[in-house]
């Protein structure tokens, strides 16, 4: 995970991007398979996260 | 007889409900990939859960196409993949071109990763990330709770933070690459 492209996948998934960095984020994908991988686990970390807060995730476990 | 009951739709047979629970709970299992998928097509997380709701009623009615022996998950994509398009266009006739691009590109990429996690493999990386969560102090804790509300920028977190949005912008980046490392250690040592 690099910062630029942590910035893009951010924005991207709150509905900020620019038209231009939509064109360079599907440049980024469209050229590096790496980068693909990283958008997918980019993606369902951040669904992991929601449903975390969500359930209150972060509280400690009932034992 | 009146005219709405001659389409009344005929009794399922009990190997017909079989297979339709079989293929739901199938689907079911997939519903966390599905709503990445859709979330990273949207780019709406509210959205996309309704996107992924509606895609499960589809998967109820159309159970029957479902073929076995093929991927339950490509399968649930797909019925997304047009739910999304339908919820695109309901909001804006036209599709930009950037946006049908970053569409493709998404959808490749998810194409790619085909794999389906395991529920229990989920839920341990789940509970790694509970566990990885309480280790942050609770000012990046705060941060990382701001950055999933809906509507969350870097301005507006900022503002409510007194930060200024190159340090959220930081601050996120750390916090989310050091939760995927404590989440990987911990799984990696058996934790």
């Amino acid at each position: 995970m690099n910062e630029r492209f942590d910035d893009l996948m951010f924005r991207h998934l709150t509905g900020g991007l620019r038209a231009d960095e939509k064109e360079q984020l599907a440049s980024m994908l469209d050229e590096d398979p790496a980068a693909r991988r990283e958008l997918v686990q980019f993606v369902q970390e951040q669904t992991d996260l929601m449903e975390c807060v969500a359930v209150k995730c972060a509280m400690p476990a009932k034992r | 007889m009146q005219r709405g009951m001659m389409f009344a739709r005929r009794t399922m047979t009990p190997a017909e409900k079989q297979q339709r629970d079989r293929v739901v709970c199938e689907a079911f299992a997939c519903r966390h990939a599905l709503l990445a998928y859709a979330w990273a097509l949207l780019g709406d997380y509210a959205r996309a859960e309704d996107v992924v709701q509606s895609a499960f009623l589809v998967v109820m009615d159309k159970y029957a196409d479902y073929r076995e022996g093929t991927s339950m998950l490509a399968w649930c994509r797909s019925i997304v993949r047009l739910k999304v398009y339908e919820a695109l266009r309901e909001r804006n006739r036209l599709v930009a071109t950037e946006d049908s691009l970053l569409h493709d590109a998404v959808s490749f990429a998810f194409d790619e990763a085909q794999e389906t996690e395991q529920t229990a493999a989920r839920m341990e990386r789940l509970e790694r990330l509970r566990e990885c969560m309480l280790k942050l102090t609770p000012r990046l804790r705060s941060l990382l709770e701001a950055s999933l509300q809906p509507g969350a920028s870097y301005a507006q977190i900022g503002r409510a933070a007194g930060m200024s949005v190159e340090a959220v912008r930081k601050g996120l980046y750390r916090v989310r690459a050091a939760l995927r490392d404590c989440v990987n250690k911990r799984l990696e040592a058996g934790l």
